[in-house]
């Protein structure tokens, strides 16, 4: 029963997102967005998030930086190592070496 | 009361607080002028770091953030045309149109000089109205702390741009958000669906982080991340004889609206700058002319949100209500240290309030010389490319977020406010009265099930007592002049400070 009235009211939720943006295709609210941008950025943090604990802090910050100033800055490759590997170097030393923050370490060890 | 002034300037000029306050009026300005990060999403991200702090320090820095992000948004508004803050949108249209014509200095002057007068007046009236309000507050029970929050709750979604409906279903949500985990009476598991890392509840930080910090660069991502930067020659930043004569009032009474909208709950600096350019633009004798860069819609705005950043302080170090989402998060800053904010906050921890209070002082000098001859520097930090910026705010998120528990689950779930709180505004919902009523949740359910076990489950309990009636009948009165569609028409015209 209870998951019958969990089922309508998805759907009725849903009948009436279908509906709000129907209306809204008029405004501006979703126009123009690039939407790719924004789902990798979701896409990237999640992958953060399931990679943090295996690859360690270390790696999984200079990839993220990688995929961000890469493929959503649209940054040249070599601009891309340089800031990304700079950014996850200088974390690395400020939060763990300096603030002693308690991050996965992975299996290199950083 | 001198004595304590005293007492409270002791405690903020000592050393290591003075540091403190400097480190939250320098980063304040900083994430006051750039755009894509605001005072509640450096805030929510500071806060695993003030765990390590003394309580003083770290709330000394928390408010020195905010009150510092007034002063440094206006910078970009007037400079560039971009808000920096949301409380800073409405001096755009003057102050840019003043930059435009050369006069950009002695905008940024009279916004400075603005926020400082309208600080130190509201810092007074602070000290003032704390005192007696927090003795009032210990004759509150429960009953009166229920309907207060209710009220603060109503008035919130009563003030917000929109509809007021779609604010109280937000608001409802938050509170839904704020009873998961375990019951604080039975210690039963409320609303956990199976996972064990919400028997904790959902976590101030992840939910505040996604909401704000997360939402806002994906709002920034959805479009091209060029901005331009315009060059402006910035000379003579002290305003003219006239300047001051023309605006002295606009300043005299955006520090009222400002610190009288400060006060009230929802209301904060944002509602009291757009109403303090209306009012001003209803009261001076050239309308026509706001909009073309006069310096009083520079001063009315910047003095009011100043005013109200400082005033939305009372409600909480008296009451134990935060009026805003930022006060929430000092709030949640405070209960970390062990320290209930409240009518026992004066006794109990003078330190804390005194030092807080004169802090602010401190911190309004501060930002005075950070922001008038050190424009430059500021100027410069606004062609930090966003291509740079947004990795760099995604990243301290991540860090930020899972440090208070070290839990990946709390990685998700901020990932999920974040879709939640970049989806929310399309559909024309808030996110503010959901963060404020989560944040208020737990005080508001625990006042109900002490009120009603004092009553013998009778909620007549709420109604006989004098002020938890007089709340309710404000509650009453905003919910009925809702449905008064001419008086909905002049809220409107109101927020949007056009046509009044």
């Amino acid at each position: 029963m209870a998951a019958l009235l969990g089922l309508m009211s998805l759907g009725m939720v849903l009948r009436n997102l279908i509906k709000g943006l129907r209306v809204r295709q008029g405004s501006k609210a979703f126009e123009g967005i690039r939407w790719w941008k924004l789902i990798l950025v979701l896409c990237t943090l999640v992958g953060y998030g399931i990679a943090f604990e295996t690859f360690g802090f270390g790696i999984c910050t200079f990839l993220l930086m990688v995929l961000l100033l890469g493929v959503i800055g649209r940054k040249k490759g070599w601009i891309t190592l340089a800031v990304s590997l700079i950014i996850a170097i200088s974390s690395y030393l400020i939060f763990v070496v300096l603030l002693g923050a308690e991050f996965p370490k992975g299996f290199l060890g950083i | 009361m001198l004595e304590y002034v005293v007492y409270g300037f002791q405690v903020a000029l000592q050393p290591e607080n003075l540091l403190y306050c400097f480190i939250g009026v320098f980063i304040g300005t900083l994430v006051g002028v750039l755009p894509g990060i605001g005072p509640i999403g450096t805030m929510s991200l500071l806060i695993p770091v003030t765990f390590r702090l003394p309580p003083v320090g770290a709330i000394i820095m928390l408010a020195g953030i905010y009150y510092g992000t007034q002063y440094g948004g206006s910078t970009t508004s007037i400079l560039v045309n971009i808000p920096g803050e949301a409380s800073t949108v409405i001096t755009c249209l003057d102050g840019y149109q003043m930059a435009r014509k050369g006069r950009a200095g002695p905008a940024l002057g009279i916004a400075a000089f603005g926020s400082f007068i309208a600080g130190t007046i509201s810092i007074v009236g602070l000290i003032f109205v704390a005192y007696p309000l927090s003795k009032a507050a210990l004759k509150f029970g429960p009953p009166e702390y229920f309907a207060l929050m209710c009220m603060g709750l109503v008035v919130l979604t009563f003030l917000t741009i929109g509809s007021m409906y779609k604010a109280l279903m937000m608001a409802l949500l938050g509170l839904l958000i704020s009873f998961v985990g375990l019951d604080f009476f039975t210690s039963t598991p409320r609303f956990n669906f199976g996972f064990i890392d919400l028997l904790d509840g959902v976590g101030i930080v992840p939910l505040v982080m996604g909401l704000y910090g997360i939402a806002e660069i994906l709002n920034n991502l959805e479009s091209s991340m060029d901005r331009e930067i315009y060059e402006t020659e910035i000379k003579g930043l002290l305003p003219t004889l006239q300047d001051w004569i023309v605006a002295k009032w606009a300043i005299l009474r955006g520090t009222i609206i400002g610190f009288f909208l400060g006060v009230l709950p929802g209301g904060g600096a944002i509602l009291a700058s757009f109403a303090s350019y209306a009012i001003e633009k209803r009261v001076s004798k050239y309308p026509e002319k706001f909009g073309t860069g006069v310096i009083e819609g520079v001063a009315a705005p910047e003095s009011a949100n100043n005013a109200a950043a400082q005033a939305a302080f009372i409600p909480l170090l008296t009451l134990g209500i935060p009026p805003n989402v930022i006060m929430g998060i000092l709030f949640g800053g405070l209960l970390i240290h062990n320290i209930l904010p409240g009518p026992f906050l004066i006794k109990d921890h003078p330190d804390v309030f005194w030092g807080v209070v004169m802090s602010m002082y401190v911190g309004n000098a501060m930002l005075l010389v950070l922001n008038l001859p050190l424009i430059g520097i500021w100027v410069k930090v606004l062609k930090v490319p966003y291509y740079l910026l947004f990795p760099l705010i995604l990243l301290f998120c991540l860090i930020g977020v899972y440090s208070v528990n070290n839990s990946i689950f709390d990685i998700y779930l901020m990932i999920l406010f974040g879709m939640v709180g970049y989806l929310l505004p399309k559909f024309g919902f808030e996110p503010s009265p959901l963060a404020l009523a989560y944040i208020l949740g737990p005080i508001l359910e625990s006042s109900l099930r002490q009120s009603l076990s004092m009553s013998r489950g009778s909620f007549t309990i709420f109604f006989s007592r004098p002020i938890s009636l007089a709340c309710w009948l404000v509650v009453v009165s905003l919910l009925i002049l809702q449905m008064f569609p001419h008086f909905l028409k002049k809220k409107i015209s109101i927020m949007n400070g056009s046509k009044v």
